[in-house]
């Protein structure tokens, strides 16, 4: 294990590495947005004259577009700005650019609007104040409706001795990653580029080029340093308008955020209201009934986001003989739904933990046993009828429980301790290609993605490339190209890098080491080996300079070259079981169970994390100092979601708390300390038999933060999050169950 | 966002700035740390086209156990365990103020004149803007209270509730001359929550004199607020008396972040001069303190609870700085 500073460490504290805020190029010019200043209107005029009068100002509008692009040829769905209606809040209806960012602004704020207000849609149970019932599917506010039914629901429902239902919700939440949005868009000789801080340089190329009407190899898209992304980085968000002011001015033109912008504009996940109900006979489950009701915010209809996704984690990894599942993504006037870590399932846990824990609790079950019984392991099968691969969930919830077992002992009155879990697939399906060169000195990883801050590309990969080579990692390098260049990989995200694209390495490793032995002529097992400076290879006959192997032919390349791809095949599902919409198949199964040790104080209602421990699946460990910082990072965010992080918005569709003063994510002053342990050797389909650790981390925290406040205090808390007049009040009424009617608590 | 271009002056002493005054008639901004009063720039809140910085006006930096100077840092405060010692609730003040960073630019006149905080308010201008401007800032009307024609923005500094139990007065300078007044006669308890302060126009604050009767009282500040720092007090509660036999006299209680200015209690805690402060009794004060009070809904929790926790933090600050084995 090497405890050495990450290879990105010296760079960062010295200001060296590149961030978005640092883009800049000779005559370029500042961009700024022109934001809907209503969440729902009928466009009269966007009238930009007063923009354009004043000096160095470009501003382009929905009618430039198709003068500038040479014809309206982008996505209709999706155009740069509307022209009739405004969808949602902070929607951009105009956008500038002028030698200085303070003459930007300026101009932005001189673009008249003239719109009529509509009534908005900000709140779903508004929409659906009850379920949508029959004709719900075809309402215009319904995005999306997915529907599965597994066994006689109904039947399974009057047999059984004990019916329990329940209502949760959860709130928005920001990713809040440190860099805004930024990037620096050039048009010059035809060839539209744009360098960007994402998590998917080849996705940005699509989207802004379907959007824009170009074809993907007309635009290329150099990525670079990103501070953070968490699923908000993940497709073209300014973009296309940096383009558009580069095609308009003629000049390079930079487009950043302010973080105020980056909380109104920014795509993230919104708020969701699930009703539970389980029907239980002889301590098992014999039913289940899922209902979801998903804030899509503007998203586009008929494109599938969430819904399907989301409702697996509703079901979990408990087996159910029959359920009934049924899910609504409505339509609001918030900005379109977007990813934010392992989108929805830290809010799905927590409502099926907590869930889970009732129906145990109702029936004198051992919460912790009930869940046992149930959970899946290696060979049962999903509630969709899938084969459940190697699942190291049901280890990491024994060693949990043995943990909280352990608290418990020492537990003080004031404090509670509590278990979640949490499910995830990584590695979502979607693939990559990696390419490498081999020097006589030095290996490189020709790249498109940037590395993000988790430490999955500098680190993650090169550790793969170390540990297949043997080679240390001060001869690895990771040569960034743009998209013109660099082989296709489909992004950072979704826990994929290491297991996905990381397999694809895998690849391009193993077939640069088959050929360098073919030069070497031996059919046994190379290595990669630094001696008197020079890479060798070394095999059991011997070792020789990688110098002596090249041929002149890998002159132009610059070394050997050898490419990898790795297009994850997904997992079936029982498609007879689908009534309606997508449902998803599992590419691995990975998940973690947590325990976390709260006080509360009884009066204020505040809880505080006294300590934490995780216990994550995660096949196997590939560098241990980063899956540490994962497993922390992860819980320390998800303890935002579990109890002060909600994104308050007015009834008009304003977001309220639109900045890091008031959107509040965790300081330091709330983590607990956090131990961290990684249960070994159930195989997932990463290299090694790694799983993808990105996501995971998150999505336990809230439900094992809520299932300690619970023992602490008895309150029995049905909606995120956790905050303290939430338990305050809670408390003050004595409940220790939810209303039975579900009615909100707010 | 950014800064719109100002003009900077720095005066050396304030005869130089009360010239400055009035020439600048107005249109300018004192500037101490500039912790509070840039960040509402950046959002186009009130800007002026001067700047008055007052680093350079010697008499008002350093302290003492007499007198803080009107530019003396937070974190130059925090560091005097003497101040800590004769002062604790100041002491408890200081720690909750912010962060340390912010601490070390803060001053204290700008904590005690800190602009008072609205969800309204403290927000873009392209926001207000959209929203329509309210009676604080380039706007007729108010959206917490749209019946009435006053705001009620909440005062939200640390240090005022904690002076005021301290017996602080303030020195001010203007350009009419020199006075002192009792600190809690700088805010503007009649006023319309706009004109919130007493202070002349381009009167200054020179320093805080801190009476030698008040060193050595128990106290204690607890600040009500989402995360443990950071986060603006949502209340702050202060306390301090002096205890002999077991008795308490010279019994102060002063609340901040809960309504437009920060006050003290003197109508509630004279009666219990002399008492043994005994759990009752401070359930009893904490319950009046609390129906005083008026929080609005203008601020991140939810004004109810805010005012249950008046109760609370009360009875928690004086039962804190009891002395062992008393209150029984
Ligand atoms: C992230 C953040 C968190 C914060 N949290 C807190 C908190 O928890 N508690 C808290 O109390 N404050 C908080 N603040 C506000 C502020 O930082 C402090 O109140 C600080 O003490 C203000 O001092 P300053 O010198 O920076 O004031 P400035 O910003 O320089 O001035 C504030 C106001 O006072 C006026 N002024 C300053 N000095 C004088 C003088 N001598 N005479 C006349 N007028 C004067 C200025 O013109 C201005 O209107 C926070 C600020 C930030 C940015
Ligand atoms: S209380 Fe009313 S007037 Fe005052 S800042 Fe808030 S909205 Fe504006």
């Amino acid at each position: 294990m090497s405890l050495s500073p990450r290879p990105d460490a010296e760079l960062k504290v010295r200001g060296q590495a590149g961030f978005g805020m640092d883009l800049e190029a000779p005559g370029m010019l500042w961009g700024a947005l022109v934001l809907s200043p209503v969440a729902h209107g009928r466009i009269r005029s966007v009238d930009l004259s007063a923009a354009r009068a004043l000096p160095g100002v470009t501003a382009v509008g929905a009618s430039d577009v198709g003068v500038l692009m040479g014809g309206l040829r982008g996505d209709a769905e999706r155009p740069p700005f509307p022209t009739e209606e405004v969808v949602h809040a902070y929607q951009p209806l105009a956008a500038v650019a002028a030698p200085s960012l303070a003459r930007a602004r300026e101009a932005a704020r001189a673009v008249r609007l003239t719109i009529d207000t509509l009534t908005s849609v900000t709140e779903i149970e508004s929409v659906f104040p009850d379920w949508p019932g029959a004709e719900g599917a075809r309402s215009s506010h319904v995005l999306a409706h997915v529907l599965a039914r597994r066994g006689e629901v109904e039947e399974a429902f009057a047999d059984a001795e004990l019916v329990v239902r329940e209502t949760y919700r959860t709130p928005g939440v920001h990713q809040v990653a440190l860099e805004p949005h930024a990037c620096l868009a050039e048009v010059a000789d035809g060839r539209w580029s744009v360098r960007t801080t994402t998590q998917t340089p080849f996705g940005i190329r699509e989207d802004a080029a379907s959007i824009l009407g170009l074809a993907e190899k007309e635009l290329l898209v150099e990525g670079m340093w990103v501070g953070g992304g968490f699923g908000g980085k993940n497709s073209a968000l300014i973009e296309p308008y940096a383009l558009l002011l580069a095609k308009a001015s003629g000049r390079p033109v930079r487009l950043a955020l302010t973080y105020r912008e980056e909380f109104l504009l920014g795509r993230t996940t919104l708020p969701m209201v699930v009703r539970l109900d389980t029907g239980v006979r002889n301590g098992r489950i014999v039913a289940r009934r899922v209902r979801l009701l998903l804030d899509g915010g503007a998203s586009l209809p008929g494109r599938d986001f969430a819904a399907g996704y989301s409702i697996g984690f509703l079901l979990g990894p408990y087996a159910t003989e029959s359920f009934e599942v049924e899910g609504y993504a409505v339509r609001t006037n918030r900005p379109p739904f977007g990813a934010h870590r392992a989108p929805l399932a830290p809010q799905c846990a927590f409502a099926l933990e907590s869930h889970m824990e009732e129906v145990a609790r109702r029936i004198g079950a051992d919460p912790v046993e009930f869940r046992l019984a149930h959970l899946w392991s290696e060979g049962s099968t999903t509630s969709f009828g899938q084969k459940v691969g190697p699942f190291g969930l049901p280890a990491a919830l024994r060693a949990a429980q043995r943990r909280a077992a352990a608290w418990r002992a020492e537990r003080v009155p004031g404090h509670g301790i509590g278990i979640g879990v949490g499910f995830w697939s990584t590695s979502v399906g979607a693939g990559g290609e990696a390419r490498v060169r081999l020097t006589p000195t030095e290996l490189v990883l020709q790249q498109g993605e940037r590395e993000i801050g988790s430490g999955s590309v500098l680190v993650g990969l090169s550790a793969v490339v170390e540990r297949r080579t043997g080679l240390p990692r001060e001869r690895i390098r990771v040569d960034y190209q743009d998209t013109s260049t660099a082989p296709f990989d489909s992004g950072v995200f979704g826990s994929r890098t290491v297991g996905a694209l990381g397999t694809a390495v895998l690849r391009a490793i193993e077939a640069l080491l088959s050929e360098v032995a073919r030069r070497l002529g031996t059919e046994g097992e190379v290595r990669l080996v630094v001696e008197a400076g020079e890479i060798h290879v070394r095999s059991e006959t011997g070792s020789k300079p990688v110098r002596e192997l090249l041929r002149p032919s890998d002159r132009s390349a610059g070394g050997l070259v050898a490419e990898g791809r790795h297009y994850p095949p997904s997992g079936k599902i029982d498609a007879s079981l689908v009534v309606d919409g997508s449902f998803y198949a599992y590419h691995d199964f990975a998940g973690a169970a947590h325990v976390a040790e709260v006080s509360v104080d009884p009066e204020t209602g505040t809880v505080r994390l006294e300590r934490y421990a995780a216990f994550h699946d995660v096949g196997r460990v590939v560098d241990w100092p980063s899956a540490r910082a994962q497993v922390e990072g992860g819980v320390v965010m998800g303890i935002g979601s579990a109890l002060t992080e909600e994104a308050i918005w007015s009834g008009d569709g304003r977001l309220v708390n639109a900045s890091l003063l008031d959107y509040r994510i965790p300081t330091l002053g709330e983590v607990p300390p956090i131990d961290v342990e990684f249960l070994e050797g159930f195989e997932g389909a990463g290299p090694f038999g790694a799983k993808g650790l990105g996501e995971p981390p998150i999505i336990p925290v809230p439900a094992a933060v809520a299932s300690a406040v619970r023992e602490a205090t008895g309150a029995h808390l049905t909606e995120l999050p956790l905050s303290a007049e939430r338990v305050a009040r809670a408390l003050k009424r004595g409940r220790t169950s939810p209303s039975p009617d579900g009615s909100r608590d707010r | 966002m950014h800064l719109d271009p100002f003009e900077l002056h720095r005066p050396s002493s304030v005869e130089e700035t009360m010239a400055l005054v009035r020439e600048l008639s107005g249109r300018f901004d004192y500037l101490a740390g500039g912790t509070d009063l840039l960040p509402n720039y950046k959002m186009h809140l009130n800007v002026k086209g001067h700047l008055v910085a007052l680093d350079r006006v010697g008499e008002l930096g350093g302290h003492s156990l007499d007198r803080l100077g009107a530019m003396a840092r937070l974190a130059d405060l925090e560091r005097d365990s003497d101040l800590r010692r004769e002062f604790p609730a100041l002491s408890d003040a200081l720690d909750s103020v912010a962060t340390p960073l912010v601490r070390a630019s803060g001053t204290v006149g700008g904590n005690l004149l800190v602009e008072t905080r609205c969800f309204f308010f403290n927000q873009s201008y392209f926001w207000r803007a959209s929203l329509g401007f309210c009676l604080k800032a380039d706007g007729d009307r108010c959206h917490v209270v749209p019946q009435k024609e006053r705001c009620y923005a909440t005062f939200s500094g640390d240090l005022a509730p904690a002076l005021l139990v301290s017996d602080a007065e303030v020195e001010l300078a203007g350009p009419s001359g020199r006075r002192r007044v009792p600190l809690a006669e700088l805010y503007d308890a009649s006023g319309d929550g706009i004109r919130r302060l007493t202070l002349a126009p381009g009167e200054l604050l020179v320093a805080v004199h801190l009476p030698r009767s008040a060193r050595g009282r128990r106290g204690r500040y607890l600040k009500l607020r989402v995360r443990p720092s950071f986060d603006f007090p949502e209340l702050g509660v202060a306390v301090a008396a002096r205890w002999q036999d077991g008795r308490a006299t010279e019994l102060r209680l002063a609340v901040g972040g809960a309504e437009t200015f920060p006050r003290r209690f003197d109508e509630l805690t004279g009666p219990l001069e002399g008492s043994a402060l005994d759990d009752a009794e401070l359930r009893a004060l904490g319950e009046a303190v609390a129906r005083a009070v008026r929080p609005v809904h203008n601020t991140f929790l939810l004004p109810d609870y805010r005012r249950r926790m008046v109760s609370v933090y009360v009875r928690r600050a004086l039962a804190e700085a009891r002395p062992p084995g008393a209150g029984a």
